[in-house]
């Protein structure tokens, strides 16, 4: 026990030096008005009875959790699937990874400005390449409808860091497996099913987990990008926060608007350890 | 033979074609930063769009360098960079340790802690934050950027060694156990060597994000001698509009480290566990 | 909130110089912050703040430009650790929000006997509020109509007779657009393009937003009017083809009106130093923004303010004073095409020799700062430009839009109220 607790010092101590007080803070923060500049005056829960009636709270929400249970899915596929063929003991391999890892490592500003002009209407890459297939390309992130998905695609971009960890985890599964499942007759499809899923299982948890809570959060494409916009489509829960903290300059708004996302999220993660309990492959069990 | 053969072929054949397909979309917005950044001024919004820069401004990259102090932000970044690294991914091994090796009560309820750090938006607590670390005098140093990596590394660096962790069979522990080794010299020993891909990676990961990282250095330095590189990138982004050819050579120029890293570290992502010496 | 009063100042003054004359070398430091992080205006203020130091030996000055993006949140954080700036720049359009939150200064005594005189009109009720002035409007700025000579010429109009009403507007711009398979190839006028925005078309119909009690309307008939002539001005050749044509450019050597797309666009006045910078040969003039009965213009710009918490207001009073006068403000102007706050300055004789800035100081009289809501401090944003928007792309009705926006301020301004 004594043990345990000396290996995770570290981070015990980091938390209650750095993180501990600005959480509690941020707490405090919720049930007052604070704008900043002059000591916060508590006013109880009337910032979280004012989130109920602010229109933009809901749209926020809605816009970020379509995101999210867009992008997910689709991030864990993609990376899976690509981190499936650079496994691949072929030669040459090493190179397309890097290809597949580079757009991961651009900072977020200059990749949402590139992207401002891969999805310009008349002329970027995207509705060029439609337009070679006849199909006339929508506006993209000047149209409410497609704005968030241009955002979901945008991200599909950058899933070079979720390969990478996929990648690792498939190089940890030991090769007697697979050679054991051949001995049994078991095809390509039955060894990804009953070797690789399973092994991987961690890896692909820490992913979903990962993705998720990263997802909720999304920020820097609509600050750099769209400013919400159009419409407020693209009107993202922690950019909505943002702008309330720092333009508006009303912290206590914003920290009730944290909070309610952090029970968001914990409840959606806890479902996912939840469900992981099952599906969940741990070697050491 | 014949068909095994066959079959190998048609294998590589398949998936060369999907690397390659994905290659070229993934690769594209790249290609097109770098005709960006090698385009003259003139030709740079041309309709319909030009990819073959005339004639290439090889310049470009040497004007984006002087266009701010270029060598000393780097110097910063590095610093910045490679001890937040090692802080991060040393720390993290640790930490992650009690939690995936070691079994004691609360310990999972402790994790989920941990894990909800992550969930609460960085803007809430970027001013709580900020007050603390002027209160200790860190302000406009390179310490708030380091410190804190030392602490546990990020609760993300410590679930993705956490994960992996629990890949490892029980029975490695049992054996050294027995055998009246401590549990630091089972990590330091046995567990640690055997984590070189989640090593890379986490140090990837922790390079890239700090490299990247615009936000800290925007608040915590106030002066320019301290500056990192993403505060020199915001340079090319003016009121007035951005200088693109400039910003999109600078911004390659900023992503080689990170490549170089990747570059170095692949086969560490590909190195089989080594299963040797232990009996089932 | 303190009041320096001329006694009080004179009394500090001499504490000042008696205790440096006590100790060696006490220098009094400052900080100020600005925008100016590269560039020929970086030189420039760090010229200034030399000057001044040398002018000034018992106050050392130490400035930090920052880019304008991250501006905002650096000094934010700052002045919430406490370690903000003595003297900073900051939105010369929401100063009442400062004053009320009590962090800066009042600067009355830095006005002479002509009090505000010296400063545009525009500028005069930006920086007062509850009967004292808050700040000095060290940049302000003013919008007019940019105009293609040659594409005049090429269809068939005269270049020195540029349009004064919104309906010789659309003549011009129908005359000068061309349409070719569904896109646009050369523009005549876009209303979203250039630096305007809908608050700019309402003020030239006559209308300010602002009620009789002090809260904002938005959806009077004279607004709906001059959004119903927006939208169809977005529309007037397919809102698809507009809003492709509008996508495919950006700022600096991507602007619209510099590339010779479109032949009449809106900006403020330090687009002829872009266009010298991107455009140099293009044969353009400029001319009073065309109206619907109200001549006006928009204006905002950049405050000059000391913080609250200072501990040397004198010595900040001093700088702020240096940098509103005469000399440094006539340099600044000159830098870079900037509509500086003081009215001297601004109209110096080799400034007003120049083919276009006459127009900016004739648009000055009637130009005008967009209302302040303290309750919704960026209503122009988030109650107003959605609905904008969506009556761009044909969603609601002008009047549907400007009813929501209407409901829209007013939940804001109930939020604040219920949370403050």
């Amino acid at each position: 026990m004594l043990t345990a607790w000396l290996f995770i010092s570290p981070w015990v101590l980091g938390f209650l030096l750095f993180s501990a007080l600005p959480i509690g803070l941020s707490v405090y923060y919720s049930f007052t008005s604070y704008n900043v500049f002059q000591p916060p005056r508590w006013i109880g829960l009337a910032n979280y009875r004012a989130l109920t009636t602010d229109p933009l709270f809901w749209k926020a929400l809605y816009n970020t959790a379509y995101y999210t249970f867009l992008s997910v899915p689709l991030m864990m596929a993609l990376s899976l699937g690509v981190a499936l063929l650079l496994n691949s003991k072929l030669p040459g391999m090493r190179l397309f990874r890097t290809v597949f890892f580079l757009p991961s490592v651009l900072s977020g500003v200059g990749v949402a400005l590139l992207w401002l002009w891969i999805f310009n209407p008349d002329y970027g890459l995207i509705n060029l390449a439609l337009s070679y297939l006849g199909i006339e390309g929508p506006l993209w992130l000047f149209s409410p409808q497609w704005s968030k998905p241009a955002m979901v695609i945008m991200s599909l971009w950058g899933m070079g860091g979720v390969m990478v960890i996929n990648l690792a985890g498939l190089q940890s599964i030991p090769p007697q497996l697979y050679e054991a499942a051949r001995v049994d007759g078991a095809t390509g499809w039955a060894q990804f099913r009953y070797v690789t899923l399973p092994m991987l299982s961690p890896t692909l948890f820490f992913n979903f987990v990962t993705l998720t809570i990263g997802s909720f959060q999304v920020f820097t494409q609509a600050y750099v990008m769209t400013d919400g916009g159009p419409v407020h489509s693209t009107l993202f829960y922690v950019f909505y926060l943002f702008q309330t903290a720092f333009e508006s300059l009303r912290m206590g708004y914003a920290s009730a608007m944290a909070w309610i996302l952090f029970f968001v999220i914990v409840t959606v993660s806890l479902i996912q350890i939840a469900v992981s309990r099952r599906l969940v492959y741990y070697e050491e069990n | 033979m014949g068909s095994i053969k066959a079959a190998k072929t048609a294998y590589a054949v398949t998936v060369y074609a999907l690397l390659a397909l994905g290659s070229v979309a993934f690769l594209m917005p790249l290609l097109w930063m770098l005709s960006t950044a090698l385009k003259p001024d003139a030709q740079l919004f041309a309709y319909p769009p030009e990819w073959i820069p005339k004639p290439p401004q090889w310049r470009n990259f040497l004007d984006a360098i002087e266009y701010f102090p270029f060598w000393r932000y780097l110097r910063n970044s590095v610093i910045v960079t490679v001890l937040a690294v090692f802080g991060q991914v040393f720390s993290a091994s640790i930490v992650a340790y009690g939690f995936a090796r070691l079994r004691w009560p609360g310990r999972e309820v402790v994790f989920f802690l941990v894990l909800a750090t992550l969930m609460i938006p960085a803007q809430v607590t970027m001013i709580p934050q900020f007050v603390i670390f002027t209160w200790l005098g860190w302000v406009d140093t390179l310490l708030p950027l380091i410190v804190p990596s030392f602490f546990g590394g990020g609760a993300f660096n410590v679930f993705l060694f956490r994960q992996y962790y629990r890949t490892i069979p029980r029975e490695y522990n049992d054996a050294a156990r027995i055998d009246g080794a401590s549990e630091w010299r089972i990590f330091w020993q046995i567990i640690l060597p055997q984590s070189k891909p989640v090593i890379a990676t986490a140090a990837i990961f922790a390079f890239l994000w700090t490299w990247n990282d615009f936000m800290g250095p925007v608040i915590y330095l106030h002066s320019p001698e301290n500056f990192t590189l993403p505060i020199g990138l915001r340079a090319f982004q003016q009121q007035t509009g951005t200088e693109w050819d400039l910003l999109m050579a600078a911004s390659l120029i900023v992503m080689l480290p990170v490549i170089v890293l990747f570059f170095l570290l692949q086969r560490y992502f590909v190195q089989g566990m080594a299963l040797s010496g232990l009996n089932r | 909130m303190r009041t320096v009063t001329r006694k009080a100042r004179a009394l500090l003054a001499a504490l000042l110089v008696t205790t440096s004359a006590v100790t060696a070398s006490a220098q009094t430091e400052i900080t100020f912050w600005h925008i100016f992080d590269a560039g020929p205006a970086a030189e420039f203020i760090d010229q200034v703040v030399q000057d001044f130091n040398a002018a000034n030996p018992d106050v050392r000055v130490t400035h930090l430009g920052t880019n304008f993006w991250d501006y905002w949140t650096r000094l934010t954080t700052a002045t919430a650790g406490g370690i903000g700036p003595d003297v900073a720049m900051n939105d010369l359009g929401n100063v009442p929000s400062r004053a009320v939150a009590g962090v800066i200064l009042p600067l009355d005594d830095l006005l002479g006997d002509d009090g505000l005189e010296p400063f545009w009109p525009a500028t005069r009720e930006a920086v007062t509020w509850d009967g004292r002035v808050w700040a000095m409007p060290m940049e302000t700025d003013v919008r007019v109509l940019y105009y293609n000579k040659e594409l005049f010429r090429a269809a068939g109009l005269d270049p020195e007779d540029p349009p004064e009403t919104w309906d010789e507007l659309v003549a011009y711009a129908d005359a000068l657009t061309v349409v070719e398979g569904g896109r646009i190839q050369q523009l005549g006028f876009g209303p979203t393009l250039g630096n305007t925005y809908f608050p700019l078309y309402a003020m030239l119909n006559g209308e300010d937003f602002l009620a009789e009690d002090g809260s904002l309307r938005f959806n009077t008939p004279a607004a709906v009017e001059a959004l119903q002539w927006m939208v169809d001005r977005q529309n007037a050749y397919g809102s698809r083809a507009m809003t492709s044509f509008s996508a495919t450019f950006g700022t600096g050597a991507s602007d619209p009106f510099m590339s010779g797309k479109v032949a009449m666009i809106i900006q403020n006045n330090t687009f002829p130093g872009q266009i010298a910078q991107y455009a140099p040969d293009l044969d353009y003039g400029v001319a009073p923004l065309p109206h619907n009965g109200t001549p006006a213009s928009w204006s905002n710009g950049f405050s000059l303010e000391i913080s609250a918490s200072t501990q040397a207001p004198e010595a900040a009073y001093r700088l702020v004073e240096y940098l509103m006068s005469d000399e440094v403000q006539a340099a600044y102007a000159r830098l870079n095409y900037s509509m500086v706050g003081n009215m001297a300055a601004a109209q110096a004789d080799d400034l007003m020799a120049d083919a276009a800035w006459p127009v900016f100081v004739e648009q000055m009289e009637t130009s005008r700062f967009r209302a302040f809501s303290l309750e919704a401090p960026t209503w122009y944003d988030t109650a107003l430009q959605p609905e904008v928007d969506a009556a761009l792309l044909g969603t609601k009705t002008p009047q549907q839009a400007l009813d929501d926006a209407q409901r829209s301020y007013e939940n804001e301004v109930r939020r604040y109220r219920e949370t403050n």
